[in-house]
């Protein structure tokens, strides 16, 4: 590859091929993490389009890296180096640089529209009246989410403000989780709808989500929150039919009704117990 | 600028031309890292002041600091940043006979902190009544340790001088006139904060 | 001017007070230290306490910081370091000639490195042995970690030491990074680099080194007074639940974050204020310029992580609530600042590694480097862009939603700079006929494992992608590329490289190459599994998890043990090389054209006979011109 030309083309056709295999692979495989809920698929969608279009700059500067380095025994001698390959060229220096910012400009922007496109999280929230009853699927159903140390709880207010230690989604019904904690910052993640949303004390975190496929789920403490954080992952979720849902609320009903009056109101957020932070 | 001027090589401020460069370009760099610092302390007076979080910013009954010894806490470096400034333009112009004005800096750098260990100690705040407290206290405590500080480097000028073991270089005495004058004016920020901004 | 050294007095050969303390300072800084403890926290746990209404039993946090904090002072008064101040606070006249020759080492001998030395050389090396202690240790609790992620189940550790073990390998490692490449080789080689004899201050510099001992062991500490549970991003509220082992981790962390603004004060004064006459800004190596762009995140981030750790302790102290939601603090106040403190914290990690690596390729390609200008603005564009992205640690937060697209965008944005570091080494590499020699195998993987760490940081980049993919498997990897796979490979690179200039002996073996081979594999075999289990949901610092997830788990551990294996396998080959077998090393084996290969080895203790006065940049292998008038080592070097 003495010739300038024809080491060129070699690696740009290696790196074609590198490209165009790798997108292939990446547009056909399923992406993290799944295509559970409006969010979810989203999500996976991103992760596809950042792949897809990462992938040739990664595969582009590997095969540079590669080919530079192994290639070198047909490098030429130094009379036959240019100068411009030995000590820089500005519009090349540009090119690239412009060339990068352009393509950042992009990423970002694709970020933003989708970040704005599926709404998936209000962030913090200092509303504090509970969402009436939802009249349809499109309109959300609160649930909160209380993460305390080591554990979830989860309360429905627009069915009596009742708890449960078992996650119930109806499908297709837009969930409202509004996620708090009792003590420390944890923080509420399903994987498999996407979600993922801190716990802090005193605060009320939430995030919407339309949940479109029916089975059952883990969720899990994604925030280091003391000793048993790595098992802060028992509480099981289900999303269900809407009629199944409905059953699971009566029986969850009928199971609380003895325990309702000593249940505190149901509020966004509560003060935590301060003896909590001692040691 | 070599620094062969002392055979050990070592670079003591003191010693070498040099050393008045390396002076000035640290003391504005120490003076960069004291703004970062501040500005931590700001963002969180500002920040949990915004939040007021359960309500425990300012609970009733919190007072500011104690006015009449603030304002002479605030007075009495302003001495002794006049006698260092004088200092400064005294030894820039050549003058010789500057020991008056170095007791006076360091009889008024001395008062500064005797009057803000005073003042600290008059605020009689309860540090679990809320957070403008403890943000408060904490500023003033990391401001008391910086007047401190620098009062500490007055000092060992001041004896240096007096005992004639190193006389002060006009950098030595522009630097420490600075590094008091960036305190003054932060300790008046402060206190114009946790006064009027509550 | 004269530039040559004049005939330095002969050391007087009856050691003074100042010196024989000097010797023993080690000793009696380990004197001081208990003594300092004993006292502080005698005060901390019954004067203060008392008087501000705290715990005042012997076990409360007041009384363990005070008494970590004058062990620290007591320490520092042992080695000597308070001399010089009292000194001068007394107006007692300076210290003679001789003893501030003996101070700086001008007698030679082992017993400098084990005590208070002013010779930035010294200082060097001090800081090359304790990075490789900390690393060794950190690596040590990582081995730890891996064993007992084989089952997805608690089998050899409880949840309360597993936690400390995360705690102590990622605090440890943070404190190994933070000064792997500075503390070691910017110490040695600035000052050279720039022509002059020392650094700005050198006793300053000599403490930013001994705060790290200290800081260790504090940190060590930690593990009798119960541990830490909080990992070594110290989240509130969960810090002021924690046991006394949490102050331990605080005042470690504080002491680190004092040496590196220190440092960088220093290093930037030193860069700005000692370079010899001829040496402008844009003719210092490469090398140097990373390190000047370092110091200034160094110096003005530190004081954020000084202020965020002090309220912490406060807050432990003294029940103060600044990160105590219901006494109207906020944990999101110490999520804010500790990470405006903690990103420019990880390109204190990056910015050496790439100077130092940028510094040494052109010796391997024997080309210039490939736009000298154009790296300088890539680095000092890293340096300002990092302190304007911290809040994408936080996208799932919950805080400021409105903002995440600009931190998003201001994320992504750091790529074009770094980008700017790849152009110019693929420039460098481009049709150069490259020695592979040890070291540059090691900077080849240094620019692979970087570009797979900062391709998986463009998906936590992305919001939308971060949701999924923040703290689990997936953030942890990729940190470990770009920390571990570039900084700590760029480490090794630099230990093989200098090491012949530093101490004239090689380490360059066969058993090396091996080595690197095995590093290289190990490495991208754990943390391809460590990617591919975060990206199926595995979260970090977990004990326990889902037991789907067990092979990936398994193969990532066995690979791990290979990686500590072959680190240990390093470490070995240094110490039976450069302390056991001393292997005489050739004088300039690389052919670098750099003026630190033009001082002889040893060098000098003032580095150079005579301070050259004309310089130019160290990577004119087209030529073979060296960076300076000092003549060459070796026979003059022809282009390759």
């Amino acid at each position: 590859m003495r010739n300038r030309a024809t080491a060129i083309r070699v690696l740009i056709g290696t790196w074609i091929v590198l490209a165009v295999a790798g997108d292939i692979g990446l547009g056909l495989a399923p992406m993290p993490p799944g295509l559970a809920s409006n969010l979810a698929s989203d999500e996976s969608e991103v992760i596809r389009v950042l792949s897809m279009a990462g992938w040739p700059i990664f595969s582009g500067v590997l095969a540079g890296l590669f080919f530079t380095l192994i290639i070198n025994k047909f490098a030429p001698s130094q009379s036959e180096v240019t100068a411009v390959e030995l000590r820089g060229n500005s519009r090349l220096q540009a090119t690239w640089i412009v060339t990068t910012v352009v393509l950042v400009l992009i990423l970002a922007t694709y970020g933003t529209v989708e970040l704005a496109v599926e709404e998936p999280g209000g962030g913090i929230t200092t509303v504090s009246a509970a969402l009436p009853a939802p009249t349809s699927a499109d309109q959300p159903l609160e649930v909160q989410v209380i993460a305390q140390q080591w554990w979830f709880t989860f309360r429905y207010p627009t069915y009596g403000g009742i708890e449960t230690a078992q996650l119930v989604l109806p499908v297709g019904q837009k969930i409202e989780f509004n996620v708090t904690s009792l003590d420390v910052v944890h923080s509420f993640n399903f994987y498999a709808l996407g979600v993922k949303a801190d716990a802090v004390p005193l605060n009320d975190n939430q995030v919407t989500v339309t949940p479109t496929e029916i089975g059952t789920y883990r969720v899990q403490c994604t925030e280091l929150c003391g000793l048993w954080h790595g098992n802060m992952a028992e509480n099981t979720a289900m999303v269900v039919s809407q009629a199944d849902f409905a059953t699971w609320i009566q029986q969850q009903t009928a199971l609380d009704a003895p325990v309702m009056k000593y249940l505190p109101p149901y509020s966004h957020t509560y003060e935590p117990d301060p003896a909590v932070y001692g040691h | 600028m070599s620094d062969v001027a002392s055979p050990t090589g070592l670079t003591d401020v003191q010693d070498v031309a040099g050393g008045d460069h390396t002076l000035i370009v640290s003391s504005r760099l120490m003076m960069g890292a004291n703004t970062t610092l501040q500005l931590t302390f700001l963002f969180t007076f500002f920040y949990l002041r915004a939040n007021n979080f359960g309500g425990m910013w300012h609970p009733s009954g919190v007072s500011a600091p104690p006015e009449v010894l603030a304002l002479v806490a605030l007075l009495v470096p302003i001495v002794a940043l006049l006698a260092l400034w004088a200092v400064s333009r005294a030894i820039a112009q050549g003058t010789t006979s500057i020991n008056g004005l170095l007791w006076l800096a360091l009889a008024f750098v001395v008062l500064t902190g005797a009057v803000r260990i005073l003042m600290m100690y008059q605020f009689g705040w309860d540090l679990q009544n809320g957070t403008y407290i403890d943000i408060s206290t904490v500023w003033y405590g990391v401001l008391l340790a910086e007047f401190i500080m620098v009062g500490l480097w007055v000092l060992s000028l001041v004896m240096g001088h007096i005992r004639g073991t190193s006389p002060i270089t006009a950098a030595q005495a522009r630097t420490v006139a600075e590094q008091w004058s960036y305190i003054t004016v932060v300790s008046f920020a402060v206190y114009a904060l946790t006064e009027f901004v509550t | 001017m004269d530039a040559v050294a004049p005939a330095r007095p002969p050391i007087d050969s009856r050691p003074t007070m100042a010196r024989r303390l000097n010797d023993w300072g080690l000793l009696l800084g380990v004197i001081g230290s208990i003594v300092g403890f004993l006292v502080g926290w005698a005060i901390g746990s019954v004067a203060i306490a008392y008087s501000f209404g705290a715990d005042n039993s012997l076990g409360s946090d007041p009384g363990i910081l005070l008494g970590y904090s004058l062990s620290v002072v007591g320490f520092l008064a042992g080695m000597g370091f308070l001399n010089y101040p009292i000194g001068r606070l007394m107006g007692r006249p300076k210290a003679s000639e001789e003893d501030n020759a003996y101070l700086h080492g001008e007698g030679g001998g082992i017993s400098r490195y084990f005590r208070m030395t002013t010779d930035h050389k010294v200082i060097g090396l001090q800081y090359l042995v304790m990075i490789l202690a900390f690393l060794f240790i950190g690596g040590l609790g990582a081995m730890f970690i891996r064993a007992e992620l084989l089952t997805p189940s608690p089998t050899v550790a409880t949840p309360q030491s597993y936690l400390t073990l995360v705690g102590l390998h990622s605090t440890l490692m943070i404190f190994m990074a933070s000064a792997a490449i500075i503390g070691p080789f910017g110490n040695y080689f600035v000052p050279i680099m720039i022509g002059s004899r020392n650094m700005a201050f050198p006793r300053l510099e000599a403490l930013t080194f001994w705060l790290l001992p200290p800081a260790g062991l504090i940190l060590l500490s930690t593990v009798f007074l119960g541990g830490f549970t909080t990992g070594w991003t110290g989240y509130a509220p969960l810090s002021d639940q924690n046991v006394a082992g949490m102050d331990s981790y605080l005042m470690a962390f504080a002491l680190i974050g004092l040496s590196i603004g220190l440092s960088g004060l220093n290093m930037i004064a030193t860069i700005i204020t000692k370079r010899a006459p001829g040496m402008p800004l844009t003719r210092m190596p490469i090398f140097v310029w990373g390190v000047f762009v370092t110091s200034f995140l160094g110096l003005l981030a530190a004081p954020a992580l000084i202020g965020a750790v002090l309220m912490e302790t406060i807050d432990r102290s003294f029940q103060t609530t600044f990160y105590v939601p219901a006494g109207g603090g906020s944990p999101f106040l110490w999520e804010n600042l500790f990470w405006f403190f903690g990103h420019p914290e990880v390109y204190i990690f990056m910015i050496p590694a790439f100077g130092i690596v940028m510094e040494m390729l052109p010796v391997f390609t024997r080309r210039p480097l490939w736009g000298y200008r154009v790296s300088i603005a890539g680095m000092a564009g890293i340096g300002l862009l990092s302190f304007t992205v911290w809040q994408h640690h936080l996208f799932v937060s919950g805080l400021a939603p409105s903002l995440r697209p600009f931190y998003m965008f201001s994320t992504e944005l750091i790529s074009v700079p770094t980008g700017i570091v790849y152009l110019v080494a693929l420039g460098s590499m481009w049709r150069a006929r490259t020695r592979f020699s040890t070291p540059m195998l090691y900077i080849g993987a240094f620019f692979f494992n970087f570009l797979i760490g900062g391709f998986t940081g463009v998906f936590l980049s992305d919001v939308p992608s971060d949701f999924t993919l923040h703290a689990s498997y997936f953030v942890q990897a990729h940190f470990h590329y770009t920390i571990m796979g570039a900084e700590v490979f760029a480490l090794m690179a630099a230990i093989v490289y200098f090491l012949p200039k530093m101490t004239g002996f090689t380490m360059d073996t066969k058993l090396l190459k091996f080595q690197f081979w095995a590093v290289f594999l190990t490495f991208n075999g754990t943390f391809i599994s460590l990617i591919c289990v975060g990206i199926l949901g595995m979260t970090r610092r977990t004990i326990s998890y889902a037991s789907y997830l067990q092979p990936l788990n398994v193969s990532a551990s066995v690979f791990a043990f290979g990686l500590g294996t072959s680190m240990a396998l390093f470490l070995g080959i240094l110490i039976w090389e450069a302390v056991i077998k001393r292997t005489r090393a050739v004088d300039n084996p690389w052919e670098s054209l750099g003026v630190e290969w033009q001082v002889p080895t040893p060098v000098p203790v003032f580095n150079f006979d005579r301070v050259p006065t004309a310089w130019s940049l160290p990577y004119d292998y087209d030529t073979g011109k060296p960076a300076t008038d000092l003549g060459s080592v070796t026979p003059a070097l022809s282009g390759a």
